[in-house]
């Protein structure tokens, strides 16, 4: 065969089966093509328990719910509120179950700090649980998306306290509403007194929010072991038919919502999860619990903290990871100076962190789209924040020198890359670096300049 | 023992300007003033190294072992590791353990032993020879000459440095890997189809040249044991071949050649010569920095580059700065664009450019006037050597220490399929000793630069009329290498 006919057979072939291989990983580039299904949100089955709760604070964690299956729920993050996509809260751990005349519902998250008090910019923790009024009403993604109305109950950690607890938290902040050209308070600012750390609340879509007149849903949430618990409870049905919604033995779904006031959520700005259909047992028995809720007695009980509370208000942060029993001993000595870090893929801001030696300091990082980590050369730390998840850590910057803090957790493909520096100065390490340069620099120059001549001419090495 | 074995030891009566080892006035140099530069060591006086390196198998089954790692690369290029590129197979295997042992191992102490070795262009050269095991007459493809003008390093220097405006997907995205690998081996076949021996290695694979340049800093060679037999040989068998061995595949005369740019350590020179009369020493390193053969623009301009990408490389992967971080990865043209514009500009451009001063700086200071710029230039471009090696050393440790831990993961599932073969899948992500990281850095670029500075000096004594002139002229590339390295220093951990 004529050797330039093979020769381009050849080069054909190798390029032919380069082409084709290529073409395959383009077209399989993001993995081979795979149907997922859509996770259903489940059936939350609302179990008959001939129990009434009084919503103590032993009610939260009463025996009756180590009895009643949990359902996990997952939570996305509100598209209508910006900055999204933002899932505050993954998900939340939703029971409930019911004595023939009232409905309780405990939901149960992660939450590694307990944000009770509203102040201008801060904001405090919540969930709420929704269900349309009418049984018919086609469920929508949107939690207030419903075309017909929905009825709210909203939990806020500040309120529980002030309910619960008699306390009204850190200052109050309000609007002046008194114009210097009118010469009597026209709007008369007031704080309606509480009856119930749960707001019951009206809606038909967003932006519709209404406090409906009757206060009916009362409610109790208890923040211990990096988790919040929060029981509602409220008669099954109601007369008020138009602005309640009803829990009777036929079909009805309820969707749940949780704020991170931590990770500043308020308003729109939460996660909430699909529509939960309920399944109601019909009582078992006719005879619920007679108890009357004691108020007197559940405020009473209020200002008894327990001592996993007690500890945790302690502490000043509550560290993710990686703290050192060191490290904390020493928070509570001094306050430390916190550092803010948004991680976004592929970069952290700050991306430099200038510290001095001997300084305490908590990294806080919040993550804006995936999972990211923060390892820290040298310090061996290391804290993780999902978008809604904040993580922290505190440490005493005792080593000096640049060290590189890098993402630990894969977070796309220039994952490894990601990476930014922490300075804490002096930066020993490379002052004696440059020490060293500079004096190996006149070290040579001077043999070069005043020793190397030798007998004969012959030069000396450097 | 170490008498006896050296081989290229001169006579220190005997002036050698034109061999590496000894100064015009004939002494004996010695690299830090500690090591002679013309102490040699050849493995191959080990009678059973010897026996190896003349063996048809030695290195084709190295080349079949990697040709197999380097199936599982490409594959898992192709049908796997999609997920991120720090679970791939193909990118662990090429740039974390195979780019970290070729700077840290194989070119500083083994020269070109990865050429040896490298199964990219085997497809072609058993096309071309029409044969895998032993020796033929036949060849295949048109065997045409390259050109004359294109026998240097430009090529690869260009080549080199375009490959690098990719760097924001090859070293993350495991189908860039395939692309890379792959069109190597494609060029490669093509290559050998059309030109002759080993042309595609010589001047156009782009790790072909910083291996070749850097290769001068190895502490290893292959060369001539005695000049005179291979005078009184008149039939050349290592460059025309004989039934034992090819001819010189990389187009050298492995009788006469001084240095290892251009030697791919094939150790067909071994089985072809019928006197054993070749070598495989072990020598100080960079010695070949001093051997005043095919010095060209081409090598300075390749030093110039590899210090330019191993700096781009730090800013856009170990570096903070997410916005080249989003250049790099080619997030939009416009931004990815600018990035090979700056990289580009700064490779060829700005540190040629400071080069170019700080040269012209020695030449006005020795006071040296029949001495031309270019020679100048050339000759102290070499002494960038040592410190880019360093650099890039210092630059792997930085992937190593970090990400090493995935290798673990990737050897139990190759193709991210969920398999745990060896029962280290599961193993996290485990950064070891980045508390050691700067420092480690610190005294690899410290030790590059004294390396730099003992050969800049050489260097200036060579290319200046004498040692008074030398020494002037040596003051500013002395202070450039001091700086060069503070710059460095500070970028790694100031």
């Amino acid at each position: 065969m004529n050797n330039k006919i093979s020769v381009t057979i050849v080069i054909l072939i190798a390029a032919g089966l380069f082409v084709w291989l290529a073409s395959y990983g383009w077209i399989n580039r993001y993995g081979s093509s795979e149907t997922y299904e859509i996770v259903e949100p489940g059936v939350l089955a609302v179990n008959f328990h001939a129990e009434d709760l009084a919503l103590k604070e032993a009610d939260v964690f009463a025996e009756v719910w180590q009895n009643t299956p949990v359902l996990k729920v997952l939570l996305n993050h509100q598209i209508t509120e910006r900055p999204w996509p933002k899932s505050s809260t993954p998900s939340v751990d939703v029971q409930a179950f019911h004595n023939g005349k009232d409905i309780y519902f405990k939901m149960t998250w992660e939450d590694d700090h307990a944000d009770k008090t509203a102040l201008v910019d801060s904001f405090v923790d919540g969930c709420a649980v929704a269900a349309p009024i009418d049984t018919d009403a086609p469920p929508r993604s949107i939690m207030m998306g419903f075309s017909s109305p929905v009825n709210l109950w909203q939990w806020q950690a500040n309120k529980d306290m002030q309910y619960w607890q008699g306390k009204t938290g850190a200052e109050q902040t309000y609007a002046d509403f008194v114009y210097p050209f009118e010469k009597e308070e026209i709007f008369t600012v007031s704080i309606p007194e509480l009856n119930s750390a749960v707001s019951d609340l009206l809606a038909q879509r967003a932006g519709s929010v209404t406090r409906k007149d009757d206060q009916i849903v009362q409610g109790r949430g208890i923040w211990r072991d990096g988790s919040w618990n929060v029981v509602f409870k409220r008669s099954l049905t109601t007369e008020d038919k138009e602005n309640d919604c009803q829990f009777s033995e036929t079909k009805q779904s309820v969707s749940f919502a949780v704020w991170d006031g931590d990770q500043d959520d308020r308003g729109s700005r939460k996660s909430i999860s699909e529509w939960v259909d309920l399944q109601i047992q019909p009582p078992q028995s006719k005879k619920p619990a007679e108890q009357k809720t004691s108020d007197v007695a559940s405020n009473v009980d209020a200002h008894k903290k327990s001592w996993i509370e007690k500890l945790s208000s302690f502490s000043f942060v509550s560290t993710a990871n990686a703290a050192t029993s060191q490290t904390q001993a020493i928070e509570t000595v001094k306050e430390p100076r916190v550092i803010n870090i948004v991680a976004k893929r592929f970069e952290y801001t700050p991306n430099r962190i200038r510290l001095e030696k001997g300084e305490l300091v908590t990294l806080r990082m919040e993550s804006l789209d995936v999972t990211h980590g923060l390892y820290i050369d040298g310090y061996d730390l290391k804290i993780k924040a999902r978008p809604g998840l904040i993580g922290k850590v505190t440490f005493v910057a005792d080593k000096p020198g640049r060290f590189t803090f890098r993402c630990s957790e894969t977070c796309g493909e220039f994952h490894p890359y990601m990476i930014g520096f922490l300075d804490v100065t002096p930066n020993s390490r490379f002052n004696a670096f440059v020490g060293a340069t500079g004096v190996t620099f006149v070290l040579i120059l001077g043999l070069v300049l005043f020793k190397g001549k030798q007998k004969n001419g012959v030069e000396t090495n450097v | 023992m170490s008498n006896e074995n050296n081989n290229n030891q001169t006579d220190n009566d005997q002036p050698c300007c034109d061999q590496a080892g000894c100064n015009q006035s004939g002494s004996r140099q010695k690299l830090l003033g500690i090591i002679p530069l013309d102490w040699r060591f050849d493995l191959a006086s080990i009678p059973l190294i010897r026996w190896i390196l003349k063996q048809r198998w030695f290195p084709l089954c190295f080349i079949f072992m990697n040709m197999f790692l380097f199936m599982l690369i490409l594959m898992s290029g192709v049908i796997g590791g999609f997920s991120s590129g720090n679970y791939s197979f193909g990118i662990m295997m090429v740039w974390i353990l195979w780019w970290v042992v070729l700077m840290m191992i194989l070119v500083p102490v083994f020269s070109r032993t990865w050429c040896m070795v490298c199964p990219l262009p085997s497809f072609g050269e058993w096309l071309q020879r029409i044969k895998i095991f032993g020796v033929g007459k036949k060849v295949g493809g048109l065997n045409l000459k390259w050109p004359k003008k294109l026998s240097n390093m430009w090529i690869m220097n260009i080549l080199f440095l375009m490959t690098t405006y990719f760097s924001g997907f090859f070293t993350v995205r495991p189908l860039a890997t395939f692309f890379m690998l792959g069109s190597l081996i494609v060029l490669g076949i093509v290559f050998m189809m059309i030109f002759e021996k080993r042309t595609f290695c010589l001047y156009v694979c782009p790790v072909s040249g910083f291996q070749g340049l850097y290769s001068n800093l190895g502490m290893s060679e292959i060369r001539v044991k005695d000049p005179k037999i291979c005078e009184k040989h008149k039939k050349k068998t290592c460059v025309t071949g004989n039934k034992n061995g090819y001819g010189c595949p990389w187009m050298l005369e492995p009788h006469s050649f001084k240095k290892n740019t251009y030697c791919g350590m094939c150790l067909e020179c071994f089985k072809s010569c019928p006197f054993d009369n070749m070598a495989f020493n072990l020598r100080p390193p960079a010695t070949d920095l001093l051997v005043d053969e095919k010095r060209g623009l081409d090598e300075a301009w390749k030093c110039f580059i590899m210090l330019a990408i191993a700096v781009m490389f730090y800013v856009a992967m170990m570096g903070p700065w997410g916005t080249i971080k989003n250049w790099v990865r080619g997030e939009t043209f416009i931004g990815w664009f600018k990035f090979i514009s700056l990289h580009t500009f700064f490779a060829l451009v700005v540190i040629p450019g400071i080069f170019g001063i700080f040269a012209w700086l020695s030449k006005v200071v020795s006071g040296e006037k029949d001495i031309r710029l270019k020679k100048v230039f050339v000759n102290l471009s070499y002494s960038l050597v040592p410190m880019g090696l360093a650099a890039w050393i210092a630059f792997s440790f930085g992937f190593l220490l970090p990400n090493g831990s995935y290798l673990l993961h990737i050897f139990s599932d190759p193709f991210a399929r969920g398999w745990d073969l060896f029962g280290t899948a599961g193993i996290p992500w485990t950064p070891f000793g980045t508390v050691w990281l700067v420092p480690l850095q610190f005294f690899t670029l410290l030790g590059g630069y004294l390396v730099s500075v003992d050969y800049g000096y050489k260097l200036c004594l060579q290319t200046f009329a004498d040692t008074a002139t030398a020494k002037r002229g040596f003051i500013p590339l002395l202070v450039l290498l001091t700086l060069v390295t503070i710059a460095f220093g500070w970028l790694y951990g100031g």
